[in-house]
């Protein structure tokens, strides 16, 4: 039995099909590619990592790889005195998350001054801002090499200017982790330097002149104007900044190479070893066996800095405006005076009722 | 909302599926090997253009050489349509690659390998090497042995009593000496360890009294190349160079000092057992060295010294040139250097053959040059590296598989042109033959016979544990020569036990996964 | 006028007195003398303002835009660098004083509020900035929020509020202070009409409460004439009127205050006075007697003003001597006494050339002789601050000159409306012209307004100003009315409870507001007449008002 419709639904239900292409045709010829690579490079090595962690991996023979459960897991977090992956897994994350607590400070404050001083406009304020972003522009290895010439025991320019003596790099992992700061630091102001600038650019101008008026003036109109109106701008300077760092990897691997080996408690460690920096090593190390490792202690990593994210996220949010003046103004009318001490009137069922 | 979820659960799935799949399912083993052998009338296999494809781990400068070896089997062959093509792959990526390629790209993946034996034992382990026992078998009348080579190399690419590998050659790491300074200083170049130590005391006090001679090796600087006792090399005199971090001497002198006390590298279950007291005596010796304390053994006075054997100040990077300048007398490097150098050394100050009064360089092995007690059988023990041929198991063709082993056994036993580049070979008959000793381009007199008795090498033994348990050794001369206080501070006996029970832990945390 | 004393003795007091100046002189809260604004790039914004507020007062400064009344406001408040001239706020000298220790409270026309703060806090931030306690700033705000009916509001941020809310809360940040000068830029203008209307006469009844002195900068002439207790008009940087809005309207000076204020705005036309009547096509008006006689003897007093001026300025025209006099302040540091006596005649002969009049430079024979005789005590020095100051002096005047031109130049805007055809297809290349020096733009203009003003003394053509309230019909009026004229309507719009009618006579567009006694549509004749009584006469030439 055909099912019977008359000829302007089916025409209505066939123009909706054909009208969902016609909108949105466009957008899926423009985002197809784009989609598609996303899927296959993104979302499947994703997935394929998820499975991989879930086994012991060998990418040299596959008849080992096994399934293993959590037992990953299980060893990353419980196994530290048993596991070296445990071990070194924990004192990496250590260490990346102190650089990045160091950090992620000066890397927003320095750029924010900066911005804030090119923002009065001196004289060459321009030559300044080109100076400011020319380091981002050298890559991680360049910039590297210049690093090391500079800071190298024997024939580096800092020990001859300054007629000191340190292995800066070598000799003991403080020294070290302060040149990869300085590195860090200064490849990395530029960015944050141009979104702050640019957020600073927007203020509107009469917001400091009524500051003027209202005779607040120099720092504390910095704190009280300025600050606030580029909150965007430093939340997500913070945002970026933070995650990014988690991820360091290059300027220690062209510094240090994870540096001089530091002996704790009778383990060696690598004293500026950095979670990516660990991962890396494994990779690219000559056991083929730890992929299945690697992928937990990968996704572990990405579990983590997701957590620190949302709570950054979280702490950040535009907060909804509450009632508490309004509802004290109002006693204030009903009543005449101020303060919490001022009994709110009782919902009588009188007519009229108290004074206004 | 509704599809987008289906669509996600779909990727999910599918993608989960693939993985298990793909990682359950074994891609092709040894025993896919079709048997396509034909045999012509004389019983020979017959290669129908076969064309082996090989990736080196042997780079510059001594890759050059095995170019002419392999031209040579390609000329010998090729009327039996047997060929072979050689690239180079870099020792940092080539593992790693190979066994990429071989699992992920296997049509791409090389036929031949040529890599560093001690590796062989995790490769095979991992069923990325096929044994060769019967493919020389397939060849009638093929005087294939394992006799045929030194029992300590060919052990060495031996796995689960199987053939994997045909060893190519053996080195160790040589000490590049300013003959000219020690004999115009009159002293003889070392062959032990106590006259080591005597001559570099003599240099010391010759320099305190400001009568040492030396001069440097500087193309540009003529007044620099005459003799004079004036020069200036700060307060102490340094002899010896030993660098820290990175220098390549960290792969053969600790573990020659275990060896020639009496040690061994790894134990019989692939563990490392190297943390014996004959390297805690001879670190705590290196470490002697760089303060100028004496060194006690047992209890006993060994040795005293004049001053600093080693310059705490020196790097790799400082190897060559603190020899150039005569600042130093003895440096260590690769063998494959040692024509390089030589040319430089005589292009520059002359030699003997010419004419000079003196040879500007020398070269010394390492045998006796670290053993504690002279006369022991082990003393003269020198700890080696080597290369060897192996056919991946991605051969499928057991044609193919011939011609790899004939290959193999071809350019072991025919190398003689290589070992220009500064090995020793580890194929007997090429020891014993003329050839070798009297090539004509003179390697063996000029540099190679001063590598050592190749009968005195010693390998690293069958482990799938390599990087766990050669590495921390490695380390532990790292942390003897760092200018790491932290280390500094610590006993050797500390260093090595930190060193082994980490790769002990690596070991039991590797194989607990 | 102040006193002259000496410079150490003027360093002494200005410190003394904490270095704020107290002149007690002063008339009004607000004094404003000959101020100047010049901007970086040589632009000057304000020319020479002047004026007197007293406390209490509302002023308003209005004009079209880009007539410099933002730029007072701001210099008043301390936001823009005063170039020259005198401010007084409640007796003291306060050019170079801070915004903030004006006590002054300003309201923006973005309104400013600071987004990130909350209704509340943007009221009692000045409060807060002054370390008011907290008690006491609850109790203003509070205070404030009830008079500007802002209680619900408290908690909210600027931008959960609509555009009449945002603005009370700028208000309420004004009053909070109790500030003794309020100044408010254009405040109105960001909101709708009806909305305009009511906060007009909230602010209007905000000053009455709070009795402020207010200065309110607006370009719309409907506030202007209902909030003001006095009204300044300005247009292209100077002041054209001052008055209170009654005189504005009756009495405007010129032509630009005529047209400027009352909406729709006062007819102005060109007309023959011959034999003192205004003749059309269908009728004539007579003018009242000496209508001609007194605008004809203005443009003879204009003409020779123009006379007068053109010879100061051709004085200045010397201009050798005034290279020669720039010339030797370069050069004397390397004359010695010998050669300074030998140039000294040449000296002395530039100088004389200037000082034609005496007054405008004060060198005459008698000096020249002081000088060449006294050469033995000649000081360098005082010789070149003296012809330095020549120099000055003569740099002054052309600014001067140029400043009067100016304001000759603003009153007529209404008048000379020609401006260059605009050619269609080619563009011209700009060639950069060179620089023409001040004193012969100056002379320029001199001599376009003398030759004009020369040849306006034959013509009998002048130009009458009437408002459209001021023209009624015929039959109708019952004042002093003129003979009628007969008019067509063309163009008619019914305004509700008025009629604008358009016509023409006098060969230009005239407008007339009448009430709904009749019925008129487009095309209808009519017999109208002036009241004669308010017509006024302008001159052509400058703008300013003559009857």
């Amino acid at each position: 039995m055909e099912r019977m419709t008359t000829v302007s639904n089916y025409a209505l239900k066939r123009s909706k099909r054909t009208e969902f292409f016609k909108r949105y045709g466009i957008v899926l010829i423009f985002l197809g590619p784009y989609l598609f690579f996303f899927l296959l490079f993104c979302i499947y090595p994703l997935l394929y990592g998820i499975v991989m962690s879930l086994m012991k991996f060998s990418i040299s023979d596959y008849s080992q790889n096994e399934w293993r459960g959590l037992k990953n897991y299980w060893t990353i977090l419980t196994q530290y005195s048993n596991s070296v992956y445990s071990r070194n897994f924990w004192y990496s994350m250590k260490n990346t998350a102190v650089f990045a607590v160091i950090i992620v400070p000066l890397a927003v404050t320095i750029p924010l001054i900066m911005a804030v001083l090119i923002n009065t406009k001196p004289k060459g304020y321009k030559v300044f801002r080109a100076l400011i972003y020319l380091p981002s522009v050298l890559p991680v290895s360049a910039s590297g090499v210049i690093f090391i010439a500079m800071f190298s025991r024997n024939f580096g320019y800092i020990n001859q200017w300054f007629g000191t003596d340190i292995d800066w790099l070598g000799g003991s992992s403080t020294t070290a982790w302060i040149v990869i700061l300085l590195l860090c630091l200064w490849g990395g102001w530029g960015g944050n330097f141009i979104i702050l600038s640019a957020g600073l650019k927007n203020v509107d101008k009469s917001l400091y002149e009524a500051a003027n008026v209202d005779g607040c003036t120099g720092f504390r109109r910095m704190m009280v104007v300025t600050f606030p109106a580029i909150k965007q701008q430093l939340i997500l300077c913070l945002f970026t900044t933070i995650i990014g760092y988690f991820g360091l990897y290059g300027q220690i691997y062209v510094l240090t190479n994870a540096g001089p080996s530091i002996n704790i408690d009778g383990i060696n460690y690598n004293s500026t070893m950095s979670i990516m920096w660990y991962l890396q090593s494994l990779i690219n190390g000559t056991n083929f066996e730890v992929y299945g490792m690697v992928s937990a202690m990968g996704l572990l990593l990405g579990i983590f800095v997701g957590i620190i994210t949302g709570l950054q996220l979280w702490l950040t949010r535009e907060r909804k405006s509450g009632t508490k003046l309004s509802t004290e103004f109002a006693a204030y009318m009903q009543t005449g005076v101020i303060g919490k001490s001022a009994a709110l009137p009782e919902v009588s069922d009188d007519k009229g009722g108290n004074e206004k | 909302m509704k599809l987008k979820k289906l669509t996600t659960f779909a990727v999910c799935a599918a993608t989960a599926l693939t993985c298990t799949l793909s990682a359950a399912c074994n891609t092709g083993d040894g025993n896919g090997i079709v048997n396509d052998l034909v045999y012509d009338e004389y019983g020979e296999v017959v290669f129908d253009n076969v064309n082996l494809k090989v990736w080196s781990v042997i780079g510059s400068p001594d890759n050059k050489y095995l170019d002419k070896v392999n031209t040579s089997f390609n000329d010998y062959y090729r009327s039996n349509g047997l060929t072979a093509t050689v690239t180079e792959v870099a020792e940092s990526a080539f593992y790693n690659q190979i066994v990429q390629t071989l699992n992920t790209d296997p049509k791409n993946s090389p036929d031949v390998i040529i890599f560093h034996s001690e590796r062989l034992a995790k490769l095979a382990n991992d069923k990325v090497l096929l044994p060769m026992d019967d493919f020389y078998a397939a060849v009638q009348g093929n005087t294939f042995s394992k006799e045929n080579y030194l029992s300590e190399v060919m052990q060495q690419c031996i796995y689960d009593s199987k053939i994997y590998g045909v060893p190519l050659d053996v080195h160790a790491g040589m000490w590049y000496v300013r003959e000219d300074i020690l004999e115009m200083n009159e002293l003889e170049v070392p062959t032990s360890l106590s006259e080591l130590v005597e001559v570099c005391n003599s240099l010391i006090d010759l320099y305190n009294a400001g009568q040492l001679q030396t001069r440097a090796m500087d193309k540009d600087d003529a007044a620099a190349r005459n003799w004079t006792t004036d020069a200036d090399f700060g307060d102490d005199y340094c002899p010896i160079v030993m660098s820290k971090q990175g220098g390549i001497e960290t792969g053969w002198i600790p573990q020659t000092a275990v060896i020639q006390n009496g040690g061994a590298i790894t134990d019989a279950n692939g563990g490392p057992a190297w943390d014996t007291k004959g390297l805690t005596d001879v670190m705590q010796m290196f470490r002697d060295w760089q303060t100028g304390a004496s060194t006690y053994v047992d209890g006993q006075l060994k040795f005293e010294y004049s001053g600093k054997f080693v310059d705490e100040k020196n790097d790799y990077n400082t190897t060559w040139s603190k020899l150039a300048k005569g600042e130093a007398v003895f440096c260590c490097e690769g063998p494959w250097w040692a024509e390089d150098r030589l040319d430089e050394y005589e292009a520059v100050l002359g030699s003997k053959a010419n004419g000079d009064r003196f040879n500007p360089l020398g070269l010394m092995n390492m045998s006796k040059l670290y053993a504690l007690d002279e006369d022991a059988e082990y003393a003269s023990k020198v700890y080696g590296v080597g290369h060897c041929f192996s056919v991946c198991k991605t051969v499928t063709s057991l044609t193919k598989c011939v011609g790899a082993a004939l290959y193999a056994q071809y350019m072991t036993e025919n190398a003689y042109d290589y070992f220009q580049g500064g090995h020793l070979p580890a194929n007997k008959a090429i020891i014993a033959s003329e050839k070798f000793t009297q090539h004509k381009s003179g390697y063996y007199d000029r540099y190679v016979k001063y590598l050592g008795n190749p009968e005195d090498f010693v390998m690293l033994g069958s482990t799938p544990h390599y990087s766990e348990v050669y590495q921390s050794l490695k380390s532990v001369y790292e942390d003897v020569f760092t200018y790491n206080a932290d280390y500094q501070a610590m006993t050797i006996q500390q260093i090595i036990n930190a060193r082994v029970s980490e790769a002990r832990n690596d070991i039991a945390s590797k194989e607990g996964l | 006028m102040e006193k002259k004393v000496s410079q150490k003795e003027a360093r002494a007091i200005y410190l003394a007195n904490n270095k704020r100046i107290i002149d007690d002189d002063v008339d009004g809260f607000v004094v404003l003398r000959n101020i100047d604004k010049v901007y970086d790039n040589r632009v000057q914004a304000v020319f020479d303002f002047n004026l007197s507020v007293k406390k209490n007062e509302f002023i308003v400064l209005v004009g079209p835009s880009g007539c410099g009344k933002s730029t007072t406001l701001r210099m008043i408040a301390g936001l823009e660098e005063i170039t020259s001239g005198f401010l007084y706020i409640d007796s003291v000298l306060s050019n170079y004083l801070e915004s903030k220790d004006r006590d002054i409270a300003m309201v923006f026309q973005s309104y400013a509020l600071y987004p990130n703060m909350t209704v509340y806090d943007n009221i009692g931030f000045g409060l807060k900035a002054r370390r008011v306690p907290k008690e006491e700033i609850k109790q203003k705000v509070f205070e404030a929020a009830k008079m500007l009916d802002l209680g619900p509001y408290l908690d909210r941020k600027p931008r959960e509020l609509s555009g009449g809310q945002m603005q009370r809360v700028a208000l309420g940040r004004a009053t909070v202070r109790n500030a003794k000068l309020f100044l408010m830029d254009e405040p109105l203008s960001n909101l709708d009409a009806k909305l305009r209307v009511q906060m007009r006469s909230e602010i209007v009844n905000l000053h009455k409460r709070i009795n402020a002195t207010t200065i309110y900068v607006t370009h719309d002439q409907t506030e202007a004439m209902t909030m003001a207790d006095r009204i300044v008009i300005m247009n292209k940087g100077l002041v054209q009127q001052t008055g209170s809005p009654l005189e504005i309207y009756n009495d405007p000076q010129n032509v630009f205050v005529a047209t400027f204020i009352g909406n729709p705005p006062m007819n102005v036309f060109s007309a023959d006075v011959t034999g003192g009547k205004l003749k059309t096509e269908n009728g004539a008006v007579t003018l009242k007697g000496d209508y001609h006689e007194t605008y004809a003897k203005h443009i003879a007093r204009r003409a020779e003003f123009f006379k007068d001026f053109e010879t100061k300025a051709q004085l200045i025209e010397e201009k050798a001597a005034c290279d020669l006099i720039q010339k030797l302040i370069a050069e004397l540091k390397k004359l010695n006494q010998d050669e300074l006596k030998a140039r000294l005649e040449e000296i002395c002969a530039a100088l004389k050339t200037l000082s034609v009049q005496k007054g405008f430079i004060r060198f005459g024979d008698g000096e020249a002789e002081a000088l060449m005789s006294n050469l033995d005590n000649l000081d360098l020095k005082t010789l070149k601050r003296d012809l330095l100051h020549v120099k000055q002096e003569v740099d002054n005047t052309d600014l001067q000159i140029s400043g009067t031109l100016k304001k000759f130049d603003s009153a007529g805007a209404f008048v000379n409306k020609e401006k260059e055809p605009v050619e269609i297809g080619k563009k011209k290349k700009k060639k950069k012209e060179p620089e023409v020096p001040l004193n012969e733009q100056n002379l320029q203009i001199i001599r376009k307004y003398l030759g004009l003003y020369s040849a306006e003394g034959a013509q009998t053509n002048a130009f009458i100003g009437i408002r459209p309230e001021d023209i009624h019909f015929y039959e109708d009026f019952k004042g002093n009315k003129s003979e009628p004229v007969r008019a067509t309507a063309s163009f008619v719009e019914l305004l509700g409870s008025e009629y604008c009618i358009y016509f023409d006579l006098f060969g230009s567009r005239i407008i007339m507001k009448t009430g709904l006694g009749r019925i008129i549509k487009t095309g209808d004749e009519i017999e109208i007449c002036f009241n004669m009584d308010k017509l006024k006469l302008f001159d052509k030439i400058s703008g300013e008002r003559v009857i």
